[in-house]
């Protein structure tokens, strides 16, 4: 492990020979197998891949919401299996895609959530974790919310909560599963404008599963590609001349410019399987 | 957030000051009057005026408020606790089958005789065999309502799974009673119908000592109970350790309503009616205010019912079941309308 070129310091997060999947009683459901991610620190690295392929799996796996099926997961050289939820919860900050139940917590109070890790067994939070949570809650810009009932928010203004809450949480390493799946285009390109701030100004490691391929790919430092086949990672220049990018959807509509360094989509008209109109 | 605090501290000290005044009222009201003087030099450890009030009151009426108190927080407590556990509004004890679980422990008990020999009909006499059969009924279906929904996510299907495991309870307490003879099941359907008012101060000790472990178990709760508002990953996420978190919320919640369902008969709806009776005056999901506020409700509640129950100033009175039902059944109703309202 030591011989690697890079410093293995400034790696956050780690694998080796990573295995994820599903396990269940028909058997297990390998989704990808022999991964060796390296998550540098304050980078903003971007996992791209289409519907199905396993990204959200990924995330699970690497944040330990989810079994992994083999090999080792290293968060700052200490093996990820080895490190409990309340330590674990001061390294890593997680926004996932599922629904939240419903109750009747405000905006800061969801947000101050994210200040547990810290506080004392009555969750009483003290001055600095009231400026935190103010300042995640500006960072989002949902002042206006704060004192509202998160069930009034729409998905969108939900989502920046979710985001807001991670940020309290004020962990080196932050993983979103499709953040700005519920955001217009505006919000969309705020949000990657702040997380790629966040990751070069703070430092913080930032790994975003996403759709947005060309915000990905204007904003990443790093791009992980996942494909059924492979997984490749890279940056944006890399992955453009291993060809891996232009290969990343099959699919004839949408394709890789190289000049622009996006993906643009085909209007014509296809055979959609469809009988034609006569 | 400062006058947040300010209005649940002022809802506290109302909330604080009914209690008082439920319990005098609910020791005041019964069968036979006794003028409020006489109750209160009762209750400040003087001699009233006549003998027999004494003993009605120290060992009647005091005993059975505070076992109202009792049951009612701890009903509130426990389905506060499922709500949140199962990020279900409509999930409680009664509803999740829990208290049917704890029949059908009380059922092996006394009815189980016939079918399982002499043993059964021996301990079916001590009291705390009852509160131990209850208790372990209680925490039998809870264990199984968990496993099932480790599989299945959809909250819908963890309340027909509770209904479910309730009407496999009532089917197995059918097949005893029928096999049991007529004095065994009196004696189970009296307990059915729910009773306040027949613990000694001895097995009130007991309760309370009970009631007060499982509290005291929750305190180191309600820190992971808030995040877990927000599911199970999400909680996981911000440190909550799962697994002994819902070990500690499943042992509790058994045990209260193991343990209340053992002294006072399966009783309904508290604990589904409490908690959201709260959350509406409340208006908070914290359980820091939560829990004391649910039990306070709760035992307000559960006075109010046993004071309505023993229909003052006449011989007769009503089985608490009957008025928990009347009271909570209209609650839920009006519940779920007006959560429809909230969710289009």
């Amino acid at each position: 492990m030591s011989d690697v070129k890079k410093p293995t310091t400034t790696s956050i997060l780690r694998s080796e020979q990573l295995a994820i999947g599903y396990c269940s009683k028909k058997g297990t459901h390998y989704v990808a197998e022999n991964l060796n991610l390296r998550l540098e620190r304050g980078q903003l690295v971007c996992l791209l891949g289409k519907n199905g392929v396993g990204k959200s799996t990924l995330l699970r796996t690497l944040s330990k919401t989810q079994h992994k099926l083999g090999g080792t997961i290293f968060l700052e050289d200490r093996e990820l299996s080895e490190i409990d939820s309340s330590q674990l919860a001061q390294k890593m900050s997680l926004v996932l895609t599922e629904k939240i139940p419903e109750s009747q917590l405000t905006v800061f109070e969801l947000v101050a959530l994210g200040r547990q890790p810290y506080t004392n067994w009555l969750g009483k939070l003290s001055s600095e974790d009231h400026q935190k949570v103010d300042t995640a809650i500006k960072q989002v810009k949902l002042e206006a919310l704060s004192h509202r009932n998160y069930f009034e928010l729409s998905d969108g203004q939900l989502q920046k909560v979710m985001i807001a809450r991670a940020l309290a949480q004020d962990t080196d390493l932050i993983l979103l599963d499709e953040p700005t799946a519920h955001l217009d285009l505006h919000h969309t390109i705020e949000v990657f404008q702040l997380l790629k701030d966040l990751a070069t100004k703070t430092n913080k490691t930032i790994l975003i599963s996403t759709h947005e391929v060309n915000l990905a790919l204007a904003l990443a430092d790093d791009l992980w590609l996942m494909r059924p086949d492979k997984f490749v990672s890279g940056s944006t220049a890399n992955l453009i001349e291993s060809q891996d990018l232009q290969n990343l959807f099959p699919t004839e509509q949408l394709t890789f410019n190289e000049k622009l360094k996006q993906f643009v989509f085909r209007t014509q008209s296809t055979n959609t399987g469809l009988p034609s109109k006569k | 957030m400062r006058t947040d605090q300010k209005t649940h501290t002022r809802s506290f000290a109302i909330l604080g000051l009914l209690l008082l005044l439920t319990a005098f009222a609910n020791i005041h009201l019964g069968s036979i009057h006794i003028p409020s003087g006489d109750i209160a030099s009762i209750l400040t450890g003087h001699p009233s005026a006549d003998k027999s009030w004494d003993y009605i009151v120290l060992n009647y009426r005091i005993p059975k408020a505070i076992t109202a108190i009792l049951v009612g927080s701890g009903l509130g407590i426990s389905g506060l606790l499922m709500q949140t556990l199962f990020r279900n509004p409509l999930a409680g004890p009664f509803v999740l089958g829990i208290s049917s679980g704890a029949s059908l422990g009380v059922a092996f008990l006394l009815l189980g005789a016939s079918l399982f020999g002499g043993v059964f009909a021996g301990l079916a006499q001590q009291s705390w065999s009852i509160a131990l059969a209850a208790s372990l009924g209680s925490f039998f279906v809870l264990g199984a309502v968990l496993l099932v929904v480790k599989k299945i996510r959809n909250t819908l299907s963890i309340l027909i799974v509770g209904l479910m495991f309730g009407s496999i309870s009532a089917a197995v307490i059918n097949v005893l009673s029928y096999f049991s003879n007529a004095e065994q099941l009196q004696q189970f359907v009296f307990w059915s119908l729910g009773s306040l008012g027949n613990l000694s101060w001895k097995e009130l000790a007991l309760f309370t000592g009970i009631v007060a472990f499982s509290t005291v178990l929750l305190l180191r709760s309600i820190k992971p109970l808030d995040s877990l508002l927000l599911g199970e990953n999400y909680a996981q996420s911000m440190g909550v350790a799962l697994k002994k978190t819902r070990r500690i919320l499943v042992i509790s919640t058994g045990l209260l309503t193991g343990v209340i369902t053992a002294f006072a008969g399966p009783i309904a709806f508290v604990g589904l009616a409490v908690p959201h009776l709260t959350k509406l005056i409340f208006n908070t999901s914290s359980h820091k205010i939560l829990l004391p506020a649910v039990a306070l409700n709760g035992a307000l509640l559960l006075l109010v019912c046993d004071a309505i129950a023993q229909l003052p100033n006449s011989e007769l009175t009503l089985p608490i079941n009957a008025i928990t039902s009347l009271f909570g059944a209209p609650i839920v109703i009006w519940l779920l309308v007006r959560k429809q309202k909230i969710n289009v």
